[in-house]
């Protein structure tokens, strides 16, 4: 009965290997994420700003400042690009007060 | 085959496997048509097999042309096809012609196949 | 019998043939899709999120270079998919064995063996002659006949030249010369074939040895009938032998202290180094590379340790006559000739035009067998037998092996532009992948070129190719990496590929001069490797290798300054590329060790 389906044995085999080579590049790709950058560098390479870093920054203001974003969703962008600078200090808070009064009075 | 056929070159040694290729300079040089004349009368071109005297390649020359009779030869292997060739070649530098009657269907249709109908 | 500098490897046995497996078969197919898989899924991410933007004049031919490198590692696991050795049966006796009589009578296979010569010496080819004598046939009725084909025309003409036909007549062999060298090796075959009338005949070089058995396990290929030739693998018995290295230190330093001897012997006494010193060792070729593409039907003739069938080499020849003839013709017709001056012109064409059966190249092995596969009317069959039935001689120095593999190069690229296999019509796919294979290895110089220039152009620039050597970067490079090095030691396995490895990369130079050699239409030129030791300059092949590691070693003292002083920009960057570049200098020096090996004990040349 076996031998009749031997034949099913290669392609099935191949398939088999074709998935597990799919699943294996998405682990790899899940290991971390595969944007670049948001682990930093191994060693500690400074990482040069993406293009539009200024560019991304000016248009996050713009958004606050015409409403079209609400103040949650700005500091949430505001912390995610800080991320990509260089020599960033890390996640400063947003809640202190001087940032607070920078920021939450767009009329400046 | 099953049966032993009969042994074609009487000039070998039976006594040894491997034999000596003739080195052609033991026999004096001939004019090119004419070695090539013989190759084609000798029995290996046309695998006649025969136990029995080469027959001699029945040929005419008339008229400048060198009539070549292939009702004895049932076919033409692509080694004899390319010595046919040379034989035509060395003729033709002498100003002759060669033309092959009563070749069978099956040499008609390999010439044909080789692309040759042309100059064979 | 003079006796040369081989005598003393007389003794050494060849290799047995990788035993198919199964199970190894499957491993590496999976293991070569994960790497394909792993190695796309790098190069994505290298595209697509690691180009250093501010550099891209060295980015991009840095990323380019990887990715036609991985083109080369795709096309090696289709190669090494899997065996299929074509089943071994006895040796043929008749001709109705190995082909249709069509009414002719049947009668015993008659057997050609030619011995190519040119400018061998005479005594070692009578080697060559004594052991072609020895070959058995179980068939006292088959006729063997044994040819020397001397192009150099040494039959006495010249009395301060040797004369190779006295030794011919001395072993009692065939003697053919012709008195041009048109065509070169394929010219010196086709003159033979003229004169000779074997239905399967044997091509050795002037230095290939038989072995007994060699006709007995090659001619029942024959029996399928589109089997055009069968390729034994080429051994070399002569590679340099492993020398300890204890030896070559005081050797070479000429230490006869005995505290100092017996320092050394302590600390390196179990260490070999040098063995096959030049690569020459073909086992990865022959017994892999060439043997696997029996699946594809594309393994293809090497020249020496070659069975042929007549049949097969003069189709080729008759069909290259006739297209010729048909393209005339066609030309004439478009010119609206007159049938009568066609045929005149015909005539013309068929006195200047010769049957010619081995393709006139530098590399006619490989270019007759691209157009034997290429056939579609007859779709001829090849065999790369995988035992090893012959022994022969390798190069001795570095600028033989150069010259060899640098006609080889120049051959195949110049396939590769006029007539390139990939778009050959009558191949099939697989054939033409394998073909393409071959001419790709020739273009590696391109990207080796780039990865050995990289490290030193980081040096001096302090610039990074890629955003920065991240997580991302390793994560990626490292699995893949692994999975290409356990794919081709799946597809190799048993053979170690540590030589090949080297010279890949160390043979960069001749490579590339023979690329620009033929892209800029030079006419590729047989040079007839020596068979022995030439005592050539070998400076003018390692000069860009010893330029290489000396600008390496000064970048490197220069960052290793920076470094110490805080100026450096990127330690990382640093570390990456020092350890490339120690790669690369390791696989660089192969070939400077080999300019100036010398073997411990001098061999001697005749005694």
């Amino acid at each position: 009965m076996m031998s009749r389906y031997k034949f099913l044995l290669r392609p099935l085999f191949y398939i088999f290997s074709i998935l597990f080579s799919s699943w294996m590049v998405l682990w790899i790709e899940s290991i971390s994420p595969s944007d670049f950058g948001k682990y930093g560098a191994l060693f500690s390479t400074p990482v040069p700003a993406p293009p539009g870093g200024r560019d991304q920054l000016k248009k996050l203001y713009r958004e606050y400042k015409s409403g079209r974003i609400s103040s949650d969703e700005f500091e949430k962008k505001f912390e995610d690009l800080l991320k990509t600078f260089p020599d960033d200090p890390g996640n400063v808070p947003l809640d202190s007060k001087k940032e607070k009064n920078e920021y939450t009075d767009p009329g400046r | 085959m099953e049966e032993k056929l009969p042994k074609v070159n009487a000039d070998l040694s039976p006594a040894s496997q491997i034999t000596a290729g003739k080195a052609p300079g033991h026999v004096p040089p001939l004019p090119v048509e004419e070695s090539e004349l013989m190759r084609i009368r000798s029995e290996e071109l046309f695998q006649s097999g025969s136990e029995y005297p080469t027959r001699e390649l029945a040929g005419v020359y008339f008229n400048g042309i060198q009539y070549f009779d292939f009702t004895h030869v049932p076919y033409l292997s692509n080694s004899e096809m390319a010595r046919l060739v040379n034989l035509l070649k060395s003729l033709l530098k002498k100003g002759i012609e060669i033309k092959l009657v009563n070749a069978s269907a099956q040499i008609q249709q390999k010439i044909r196949s080789m692309g040759l109908e042309s100059i064979l | 019998m003079e006796k040369f500098y081989f005598n003393r490897f007389d003794d050494r046995k060849p290799y047995h043939a990788i035993p198919d497996s199964t199970f190894r078969t499957y491993l590496f197919q999976f293991a070569g899709i994960l790497t394909a898989f792993a190695g796309i899924a790098y190069l994505r991410w290298r595209w697509q999120h690691s180009l250093n933007y501010e550099a891209m004049w060295f980015s991009l031919p840095l990323i380019l270079a990887e990715t036609l490198c991985f083109i080369g590692t795709l096309l090696l696991i289709i190669n090494f998919w899997s065996f299929k050795d074509a089943e071994k049966t006895p040796p043929v006796h008749y001709l109705s064995e190995i082909e249709d009589l069509h009414g002719r009578a049947d009668r015993p296979v008659m057997i050609d063996v030619f011995i190519a010569t040119y400018n061998e010496d005479v005594e070692l080819v009578r080697y060559s002659i004594r052991d072609a004598k020895k070959m058995n046939y179980p068939y006292t009725d088959v006729p063997v006949r044994i040819y020397v084909l001397d192009d150099g025309r040494r039959d006495g003409r010249d009395p301060s030249r040797q004369n190779m036909k006295k030794v011919a007549q001395e072993e009692g062999v065939g003697y053919l010369i012709r008195e041009h060298n048109k065509g070169y090796k394929a010219g010196n075959l086709k003159n033979a074939l003229d004169q000779t009338k074997g239905d399967l005949f044997a091509i050795l070089d002037a230095d290939t040895r038989p072995f007994p058995d060699f006709l007995v396990h090659t001619t029942g290929y024959f029996r399928r009938r589109k089997v055009a030739w069968v390729q034994t693998p080429q051994w070399f018995y002569d590679t340099t032998p492993a020398e300890p290295l204890n030896e070559v230190i005081k050797s070479r330093l000429g230490i006869r202290n005995r505290r100092a001897a017996r320092l050394i012997d302590l600390l390196f006494g179990k260490i070999k180094i040098n063995e096959d010193i030049f690569g020459n060792d073909p086992r990865l070729f022959y017994d892999v590379i060439l043997r696997k593409r029996n699946l594809y039907n594309a393994a293809f003739c090497c020249g020496a340790g070659s069975v042929h069938r007549r049949e097969a080499v003069m189709t080729l020849a008759l069909k290259d006559l006739a297209r010729e003839i048909r393209r005339l013709e066609t030309d004439l017709l478009r010119k609206r000739t007159y049938s009568n001056e066609i045929a005149g012109e015909t005539r013309t064409l068929l006195l200047e035009q010769d049957i010619i059966p081995f393709k006139f190249h530098a590399s006619e092995d490989i270019y007759t067998s691209i157009m034997l596969h290429a056939d579609k009317e007859n779709r001829w069959e090849s065999i790369q037998h995988p035992d090893i039935e012959c022994k022969m001689l390798s190069t001795q120095d570095l600028d033989s092996w150069i010259k060899q593999h640098q006609r080889y190069a120049e051959g195949s690229l110049d396939i590769a532009f006029k007539d390139n296999p990939l778009f050959k019509k009558g191949l099939t796919l697989g054939q033409r992948l394998c073909y393409f294979n071959t001419i790709w290895s020739y273009f590696a110089p391109l990207w080796i070129l780039v990865f050995l220039l990289s490290p030193i152009l980081f040096f001096f620039t302090l610039t990074l190719p890629v955003q920065g050597y991240s997580f991302d970067f390793f994560k990626y490079f490292i699995f893949f990496q692994v999975l290409n090095a356990a794919t081709i030691t799946l597809g190799a396995w048993g053979i170690c590929t540590k030589r090949g490895d080297q010279y890949y990369i160390s043979g960069f130079w001749f490579m590339l001069t023979a690329l620009v050699s033929v892209a800029r239409g030079k006419k590729v030129k047989f040079n007839v490797t020596p068979k022995n030791k030439q005592m050539g300059k070998h400076m003018q092949h390692i000069l860009p290798h010893l330029v290489i590691i000396g600008l390496g070693l000064l970048g490197i003292a220069y960052n290793i300054a920076l470094l110490a002083t805080g100026f450096h920009p990127t330690a990382a960057g640093f570390a990456a590329n020092a350890f490339w570049f120690l790669f690369n200098a390791v696989n660089l020096s192969i070939m400077i060790r080999a300019a100036y090996w010398k073997p411990l004990e001098p061999y001697d040349e005749q005694v």
